[in-house]
């Protein structure tokens, strides 16, 4: 048994406990999936929840239409072998007013097809809580949110009047329009979720993984070109890099990085002398000190 | 100090190291903690510079104060969960809480879970309430170990002086916390924060305790969250709150009292032939079909343990919310996945902060502490707080608005007459009853003074402690030099006194024995009004039917002699009239032999014995 092991045992039994509570105190549950490791681990812990039955609960993709193709491809095929019930939505209108990273600026963008998508599936599908993978140590105002996170109409968070959080405890009534979200990764590490995947030998994105991809550098970082919508800037030329992602989502708005981790154990490597945090590596990041405390407040996961 | 003598257990509980960080306001701990969190090399580059000023220094209270109010005003707001580094490869999860009184509630979150407490004291303005109340808070939430930083060293001028100025009064007032350290520190400068003797090493003291705290002996407690369906079979699944569980156990639910083997165990996902560890979250499939829904409870099998279960139960609440407490209200109770309708029937006092000292109150106002009786619509299962945070923890929700409004940390059930419930009752009683041999029970004596009540009850309780059953004479003189002293002979105090008497006997037969009441209860309503009090098996009215001629004959104490003298006599046969039973379960001649009336009352009782 590795020293890591009570660790991952203490957060995968908490989160079974988030996901089970998710299942038994509320009416429609939905597990939001982003295709990322965060959400690869999110559904093995939901499967583990609810085994031997199958997870009783629909699965939420928001598509923005820019993710990856490798991504989409994983998606696919997580949703066939897990059998699960795979709902994908993509914003009708940022599709009709052809929003897209290239033509609009970054906030704009999240804000309609990410933010503005996810509002428009939770109403549509009538989810009052919903679950997902978001870390506290992930960002500064993340390591402030409950675990059971409330929201008000119009799915707003108010994080300087948080509803309670005591033990095992979770305050589930909801009034006026009020949903809920429910973070069970809270309490884990970028290191625990790899330590983790190498534990339970989960499969995930290879885009994870170094290899050679054309890229072009933006505000200094590899940033792929994954398909020929690509717009380039005057300038640009591609080159061919090796690189990896930490982070995965829109990939004109995912930064690579330099690497030659091949493997999980290379990337448990890498990360226990890392400096930097991974949301480094995302480009949305970079506007305003508070930016995704604005868009969570807004609705943003 | 840890005890190094304490050993580490086979099994520990399963969870993770943590931290609540506290104190008053502006006493330095954002700024602590985030000295703590560089040094240890807690904290990402990137991270770092986002907490830079302007200038390019870091401001260590940017990297926990993470929200965009808290940066304008400069304070903390709610609650930042944070890991630490500890040596070894070791990790706690800090949470740093808000010092502001207005923000007590999010500071009581972060003391709920929390193994250990970090309390910041500023060394210049020393102790202050809301240093006493964070104690206070951390005390009741259960938290193990306390490392007190007395902080901001650099800003005095004879620190020597001064820090042990300030440990001695915080070592005064923080008297009833268990398991403190002091150190003195430096969060601008850098003093002492890790190194020897430091505040880190101090942490990493404090949470080693936590280890050898094994909650997989104690009793089994698994709320059940959901049931998990898989064609026609069935699991309950739930996170171990205490104790620890196995394929093939025998486990109890509560509240149908209903029995059954663990047929299958599933842990993490899988079965498991494994003991699952309190912590672990599980899903049980039984032997037998029964009805099992979110909120009933798993528990141990074995009668012994009498589980908490009452209508009533007294506790110590942290109210949370600005709408104080209304004892008129009808609130939601949640502990775990279980809901039920409660009320505040009273508080019994508030605590003073600044005197240390309890005040009785009425109600309870935002940030106060208090201790209160509270009722539920059915029994509840509630285990005191210092057994299990998980089935001892409990929130008060309003109805309406939805919002919890209070944190509340059992003591134990309380038993009032009406919520004496059949479960908890009987199993007690049955135990007791099961060293005396027979079922217990009264035999209630009533008839004229002289009848022969007492010699009767007499010889009739030698005989039982021939035959090794415990039993106990309730007798009318007795009682009235002790329970009933205060209390005269007219008909509203012999009523009081028979109602006295009968609430007596039936403490008496709860506690398994064979009561003997000798009393003369000469009104019918009385008796009456005693016997309600009992199931129909367990009372027998026994009439000592001695004629008054008789009885004045005997007159072994001279009442009646002196009531012949005595104008408006109160003694019963005399100034006042003696009504007969008129359907007794047992009717005595008292002229007859008192060996023969023995028998018959022995009979009665040994009668019990199979039942």
């Amino acid at each position: 048994m590795s020293p890591h092991d009570a660790d991952l045992d203490a957060l995968e039994a908490e989160a079974m406990w988030v996901i089970r509570e998710a299942a038994g105190a509320f009416r429609t549950p939905v597990i939001l999936y982003s295709i990322g490791k965060d959400s690869t681990v999110l559904l093995h812990l939901a499967a583990k929840a609810f085994a031997p039955a199958r997870i009783p609960m629909p699965v939420l993709h928001i598509d923005t239409t820019w993710k990856f193709r490798e991504m989409i491809r994983f998606r696919d095929e997580t949703a066939r072998r897990l059998d699960l019930d795979l709902r994908v939505h993509t914003n009708p209108d940022g599709l009709g007013n052809a929003i897209t990273p290239f033509t609009h600026g970054t906030d704009e963008y999240t804000r309609i097809m990410k933010t503005v998508a996810l509002r428009q599936a939770l109403d549509t599908g009538e989810f009052d809580v919903a679950l997902g993978g978001a870390r506290r140590d992930e960002e500064r105002s993340r390591a402030k949110e409950r675990m059971f996170s409330l929201r008000g109409a119009g799915h707003t968070w108010e994080p300087s009047a948080q509803r309670p959080e005591f033990w095992t405890t979770v305050n589930s009534a909801l009034v006026g329009g009020q949903t809920m979200r429910a973070f069970p990764l809270s309490n884990w590490t970028e290191l625990d979720v790899w330590r983790y995947i190498q534990r339970e030998k989960l499969d995930v994105v290879p885009l994870y993984f170094t290899q050679a991809l054309p890229t072009v550098l933006r505000q200094g970082k590899p940033v792929a070109i994954d398909d020929d919508r690509f717009i380039f800037e005057p300038d640009e030329q591609p080159v061919v890099r090796r690189v990896r992602f930490r982070t995965l989502g829109c990939y004109p708005l995912s930064a690579g990085e330099e690497s030659e981790a091949t493997s999980v154990d290379d990337i448990i490597a890498e990360l226990e002398v890392a400096t930097t945090s991974e949301r480094a590596g995302r480009l949305i990041d970079g506007v305003g000190a508070s930016s995704m405390e604005r868009k969570k407040t807004e609705g943003y996961f | 100090m840890p005890d190094e003598n304490v050993s580490t257990p086979a099994v520990s509980e399963l969870g993770l190291a943590r931290i609540v960080v506290c104190g008053a306001v502006d006493d330095g701990k954002s700024t602590l903690i985030g000295r703590l969190l560089a040094e240890t090399g807690s904290i990402h580059t990137d991270e770092a510079r986002a907490a830079e000023l302007p200038d390019g220094t870091l401001d260590y209270s940017r990297l926990t104060d993470g929200l965009e109010s808290e940066r304008e005003q400069g304070i903390t707001i709610d609650v930042a969960y944070r890991y630490v580094r500890l040596p070894e490869g070791r990790r706690a999860l800090l949470a740093d809480s808000p010092g502001h009184e207005q923000y007590t509630r999010n500071m009581a979150v972060a003391a709920s879970l929390a193994d250990v407490a970090l309390l910041v004291v500023d060394a210049v303005r020393g102790i202050r309430r809301q240093t006493l109340r964070h104690a206070a808070v951390c005390r009741l939430m259960g938290v193990q170990s306390y490392v007190v930083a007395i902080n901001k060293i650099d800003a005095v001028d004879d620190p020597d002086t001064r820090i042990a100025e300030v440990r001695s009064e915080l070592e005064r007032r923080l008297s009833d916390l268990p398991h403190v350290a002091y150190v003195a520190v430096s969060g601008l400068r850098g003093d002492n924060v890790t190194g020897p003797d430091s505040l880190l090493s101090s942490l990493v003291a404090g949470t080693a305790l936590r280890t050898n705290t094994d909650k997989s002996r104690a009793p089994l407690r698994i709320p059940v969250q959901t049931v998990l369906r898989d064609n026609e079979r069935r699991w309950y699944a739930g996170r171990i709150a205490s104790g620890s569980i196995c394929a093939g156990d025998t486990v109890s639910i509560w509240p149908s009292g209903a029995t059954a083997v663990v047929r299958d165990l599933v842990l993490a996902g899988e079965s498991s032939t494994a003991t699952a560890q309190s912590g672990a979250s599980v899903a049980l499939e039984l032997d037998r079909e029964t009805d099992i829904g979110r909120g009933d409870i798993f528990v141990t099998s074995s009668g012994d343990e009498e589980l908490p279960v009452s209508r009533a139960h007294l506790a110590d609440v942290v109210w949370l919310d600005d709408e104080p407490l209304n004892p008129a209200a009808s609130y939601v109770l949640r502990v775990g996945p279980l809901e039920v309708p409660a009320r505040v029937d009273q508080v019994r006092f508030a605590l003073d902060l600044d005197a240390g000292e309890e005040i009785p109150t009425q109600s309870l106002r935002a940030n106060d502490i208090g201790r209160v009786e509270i009722t539920t619509d059915r029994p509840l299962l509630l285990d005191s707080y210092a057994f299990s945070r998980h089935t001892g923890g409990f929130i008060l929700c309003d109805r309406l608005s939805g919002r919890t409004l209070a944190a509340g940390m059992a003591v134990h059930p309380l038993q009032r007459e009406s919520d004496v419930t059949r479960h908890a009752f009987t199993v007690t009683r049955k135990a007791r009853e099961s060293l005396n041999g027979v079922r217990a029970g009264v035999l209630w004596l009533t008839g004229l003074p002289g009848s022969g009540k007492s010699t009767i009850a007499d010889e009739v309780e030698k005989s039982l402690f021939e035959r090794g059953i415990r039993s106990y004479v309730l007798d009318g003189d007795t009682v009235r030099q002790t329970l009933s002293e205060d209390l005269g002979f007219s008909p509203e105090d012999r009523r009081e006194n028979v109602r006295r008497v009968a609430r007596t006997a039936q403490l008496m037969m709860d506690a398994g024995l064979i009561v003997i009441v000798s009393l003369v209860s000469p009104f019918r309503a009385d008796r009456a009004a005693a016997r309600e009090l009992f199931a129909h098996a367990d009372f027998a009215e026994v009439f000592v039917d001695t004629p008054l001629e008789v009885c004045q004959e005997r007159d072994p104490k001279g009442l009646y002699a002196r009531a012949a003298t005595t104008a408006d006599s109160q003694m019963t046969g005399a100034g006042q009239a003696y009504e007969p039973p008129l359907s007794p379960e047992v009717n005595l001649d008292g002229t007859a032999p008192v060996t023969r009336n023995t028998e018959l009352l022995v009979a009665w009782i040994m009668e019990r014995r199979a039942r």
